[in-house]
């Protein structure tokens, strides 16, 4: 059985196509290799949940397993994740809807969409947690290092 | 109207009369349990000890601190952190009566003795402030040290006290005034504490201590220091990291005087002492990061809020132990019972 023939035309355009498919992979690998190169990554991505269920503007607390939680925030199409943890004592957070600020149920403590405290006892920012989208999927990884 | 014959059947059962029509009314004693994460109350009845209604998250919501009810039951209050005010919650409705806003965040509530008053410690402002329960106001308020966070009536009902987390002290209050009186140092934060019934003495609870330390209120020196037992179990490491953290959380003195109760809430034990001599009584394995007690008002029952596993910890007082463990909202923490009339479902 043999294959059918390929014109010159076609043949050109199957390589020019796979050139821009190789191109575009090799730039999302070299970006996806950079972006693990420069982030320290302590354990493989959890999901936490899907894009659609986190419109611009909302957030979601989630399970990370055991006792870690992330407070997980779409910010104008950016998704941020924290470690659900409050730097005053250690309390879980959660998520305020109306006042889109990441609580503390313990004392009061308030965190902004960026983890920064704006209000209450804690004295410093919360952890920032990888997060990625893959398919609509929200995985949450360790945490983000400079 | 049918709150008056409400209030009245209550009375009646509580003074042990049977009430002619129980089929109309019934007066019951329910344990109201807050939960700081899920936003809602978890209603357990006593002596069933079933999880019976939750007031909802639509109703209370914004992370409640605190959760205390009115001597007759018929309200419950409710501080609630995110909002920075106080709500009054009808126990017959289950809906809400009223709110206050405060000048900070709320924490442990207590009602003066004629119920006019209410108090509440503002943490991040380092306030008392007073809310008069009739207008809804707050009528004044006063600098009480830095992190006020519990909050106790001494039984002769003249003073107020609080502790305060973060000056390491106890602010004494001329109920009558509301004047500042003193304020007693202490080595550490101050958390959950109570007054004996003569007033004589003050057992508190401290950020960093594996025990409680014991408070003569005449010199107003600490006299005694208690270390809970380990149960076997090694102290983990405290959360270091924190600026904060906490050995234990929960303390109380049952209704009849007899038993203080205290929690270990990094291992996960509740011990009960003998009053006033302190003798160790037992030693009840509960759920985790036990938070809060409470206690049915016959004294038979402790409870204890195991805020990391979302449990209610039933503890029978004469048998020392454990006699059932029910799961209720997210992160349960303070928590109080109250004798209700309410109709029949």
């Amino acid at each position: 059985m043999s294959s059918p023939p390929i014109s010159r035309r076609g043949a050109l355009g199957v390589l020019l196509g796979a050139a821009a498919w190789s191109s575009a992979s090799a730039v999302a690998v070299l970006s996806a290799c950079a972006g693990v190169l420069g982030r320290h990554v302590r354990h493989a991505g959890t999901a936490v949940g899907t894009l659609d269920k986190l419109p611009p503007g909302s957030g979601l607390r989630a399970s990370l397993g055991g006792d870690e939680s992330t407070i997980v925030v779409n910010v104008d199409g950016t998704v941020r994740a924290f470690r659900a943890v409050c730097t005053h004592e250690g309390c879980p957070l959660g998520w305020n809807a109306q006042q889109h600020l990441i609580r503390c149920p313990c004392h009061g403590g308030a965190y902004d969409t960026a983890g920064r405290v704006v209000s209450g006892p804690p004295p410093a920012p919360l952890t920032e947690l990888q997060a990625t989208v893959d398919h609509g999927t929200i995985y949450v990884a360790g945490p983000v290092t400079p | 109207m049918s709150s008056s014959i409400a209030r009245i059947a209550s009375f009646l059962v509580v003074a042990g009369v049977r009430v002619a029509s129980p089929a109309v009314l019934t007066a019951q004693e329910y344990l109201y349990v807050g939960n700081s994460l899920g936003g809602d109350i978890s209603v357990i009845s006593i002596p069933g000890h079933k999880v019976v209604r939750t007031i909802p998250e639509s109703v209370v919501g914004n992370h409640p601190d605190d959760v205390i009810a009115s001597h007759n039951g018929d309200v419950l209050y409710i501080s609630r952190l995110d909002v920075n005010d106080v709500i009054a919650v009808s126990t017959a409705t289950e809906k809400m009566l009223w709110r206050v806003e405060v000048p900070g965040v709320p924490n442990h509530l207590t009602l003066s003795p004629d119920e006019q008053f209410l108090y509440v410690p503002i943490y991040d402002k380092g306030l008392l402030a007073v809310v008069d329960t009739k207008t809804h106001q707050v009528v004044t308020t006063l600098d009480v040290g830095k992190g006020p966070h519990g909050t106790q009536l001494g039984p002769s009902g003249k003073h107020l006290y609080i502790g305060n987390m973060e000056s390491n002290d106890v602010a004494v209050v001329e109920v009558g005034t509301h004047r500042l009186e003193k304020r007693i140092p202490l080595p550490e934060g101050v958390r959950p504490f109570q007054i004996s019934r003569d007033e004589k003495y003050l057992y508190a609870q401290l950020s960093k201590m594996h025990g409680f330390v014991i408070v003569d209120l005449t010199t107003d020196s600490v006299v005694r220091s208690v270390a809970l037992p380990a149960g076997g179990k090694a102290l983990p490491e405290a959360t270091l990291g924190m600026s904060h953290y906490v050995m234990n959380h929960g303390l109380g003195i049952s209704p009849d005087g007899k038993y203080l109760v205290a929690n270990g809430s990094l291992i996960g034990i509740t011990a009960i002492y003998s009053m006033p001599d302190l003798q160790l009584l037992g030693i009840v394995p509960v759920g985790r990061e036990p938070n809060w007690v409470a206690f049915s008002r016959d004294s038979k029952f402790v409870y204890v809020s195991n805020r990391r596993d979302n449990t209610l910890s039933v503890i029978s007082i004469p048998e020392r132990k454990e006699v059932t463990r029910l799961k209720v909202g997210e992160f349960p923490q303070r928590m109080t019972t109250a004798v209700i009339a309410r109709r029949p479902n």
